[in-house]
């Protein structure tokens, strides 16, 4: 009996509609071999797309398709756009293939590379894993990491962008940033919420704030809503994690300005459900920055609006 | 052993219904689960028999979205309704390999091409085809900007004349060699020029 846990792949089947997609850049070009090539790099995206969907993570897939055709007959690339942290190449690797050459067009600007092993009869795809670098050009299939480290790697990056809060207005958001109900569960909404039902859209984050509190993790809460003259209220919320009453004492909550100034600051006390920012408002491009303190642990994220 | 797959499964969907979405764990259950069900040598297969010649590519388009709906969806499953093989199985029957049907029938051309087939069988000829739209363009480089857009200190390395050597199919090495510059260097140059470009070469290949 296979033991799952060592296997360290993903695997699905390529069906009509990949291919079909595949074929739509294949026919574009004039040369067969650059066609043969095109045809697999188009099958490699679609997998690694597939994958991150399931995985829960967005891609702007569709819109990295328009430009494409164009960049696949002037270069070898196969790239996917990951919304806000940069381009994931995705390479075709053939059956017995040990090592794949990546080529110098897509060395750099690339937040990663993904291997993708096709078979024989193209219906199947195997992601193997992934690296961060090209190498010297070459990777090899040994040396690869895997696809959770992938999947941390993204989530990293995305810790170290700014959150786009216009996005939100566009159901477009982060790595992390989930429904309130996902993060804190559906008995939590009616116990401690008093985010007005006036704030339009609402997401949370789980804040890890390491040994300090145990690996307790807590809810960070944003809540935006259109205002007049284009401007966008906020309204910021620290909450425990599904399962806990109270906010451990002691734990700040801040708003930093752009230059890192603090401009209102609030702190738990023993017996507090929640704690929250006075709501505050801004313009698109406006840039704020929201600090968790707790002991010597210091979280920020950095949002523009 | 059925009973050791079905335990297997088992522990796998729960601990990714247990892990909130988006954290590692709950990916790696979600990974683990989907091969499990791959390699189980239990998926059904609704309807054998009929729709010859194309029943697998009903199949495997079908497969495809189950296993995508899996994924986003495990928090349906219910261990204490049956296994996670019985779940997957209902669905696909009847759900998601009747929705597939549709797919292929409807379409022309929804044959899937295999490496040999890609290296048999050359594309269509069209007229115009996008290559030689792009080559026009290039050329004609009306605003001159493929011309003006070159390496810093070296005027002939621009976009246009590495995109020329490109399309005729010289290699990164041969290019390098031929205007004295590192490989990453000229290279990283070009691929910048082409999301800068781009979408300019497109606007002028669809007004055509």
């Amino acid at each position: 009996m296979k033991n799952y846990s060592e296997t360290l792949t993903f695997t699905l089947p390529l069906g009509s509609t990949a291919h079909a997609i595949a074929k739509q850049f294949w026919t574009q070009q004039s040369d067969a071999q650059k066609a043969k090539q095109v045809y697999l790099n188009a099958l490699a995206v679609y997998a690694v797309n597939f994958y991150l969907n399931c995985m829960g993570i967005k891609t702007n897939w569709e819109a990295s398709d328009r430009g494409n055709s164009i960049r696949q007959i002037l270069a070898d690339v196969a790239d996917l756009e990951i919304p806000h942290l940069g381009l994931l190449e995705c390479r075709p690797v053939l059956p017995k293939m040990q090592v794949i050459n990546i080529p110098p067009e897509a060395w750099s600007d690339r937040i990663g590379y993904v291997l993708v092993q096709l078979d024989e009869s193209l219906q199947m795809a195997t992601l193997l894993g992934f690296s961060e670098t090209a190498g010297a050009g070459e990777l090899g299939v040994e040396q690869l990491r895997s696809l959770e480290d992938l999947l941390a790697h993204l989530t990293g990056k995305t810790s170290q962008s700014k959150i786009h809060l216009s996005q939100w207005l566009e159901n477009i958001f982060e790595i992390g940033w989930q429904s309130i109900e996902t993060i804190l569960g559906l008995e939590q909404q009616n116990l401690a919420f008093t985010l007005r039902s006036n704030f339009s859209i609402k997401r949370a984050k789980l804040m890890d704030l390491g040994l300090q509190l145990g690996h307790r993790s807590l809810a960070l809460l944003v809540a935006i809503t259109p205002e007049t003259e284009e401007k966008v209220g906020i309204l910021v919320q620290l909450h425990p994690m599904a399962g806990e009453t109270y906010l451990p004492p002691n734990l700040k909550l801040s708003m930093l300005s752009e230059s890192g100034e603090i401009l209102q600051e609030v702190e738990s006390r023993s017996v507090d459900n929640y704690i929250q920012l006075k709501r505050f408002r801004g313009l698109p491009g406006e840039n704020f920055g929201i600090q968790l303190t707790f002991g010597e642990v210091n979280l920020i994220e950095n949002f523009v609006i | 052993m059925n009973v050791q797959l079905n335990e297997q499964l088992k522990q796998l969907a729960l601990a990714a219904q247990q892990q909130p979405s988006l954290t590692l764990l709950r990916q790696l259950a979600l990974r683990q689960l989907v091969n499990g069900i791959l390699n189980s040598g239990r998926l059904c297969r609704p309807q054998s028999g009929q729709f010859l010649g194309i029943y697998d590519d009903i199949y495997d388009e079908a497969v495809q979205e189950l296993l995508l709906y899996i994924c986003q969806n495990i928090d349906k499953y219910n261990p204490e309704r049956g296994e996670v093989m019985a779940w997957v199985n209902v669905l696909l029957e009847r759900r998601f390999f009747k929705e597939a049907i549709p797919k292929i029938m409807d379409k022309q051309n929804m044959q899937r091409m295999s490496l040999s087939d890609l290296d048999q069988i050359a594309p269509p000829e069209s007229n115009p085809c996008l290559t030689d739209m792009i080559k026009q363009c290039i050329e004609l480089d009306s605003e001159n900007i493929f011309k003006n857009e070159h390496i810093e200190n070296h005027p002939r390395a621009n976009f246009q004349a590495l995109a020329r050597r490109r399309l005729l199919g010289k290699s990164w090495k041969e290019i390098a060699a031929e205007f004295d510059i590192k490989l990453s260097t000229v290279s990283r140059f070009y691929d910048r020029c082409l999301n800068k470009f781009s979408a300019k070469i497109k606007e002028y290949c669809t007004d055509i």
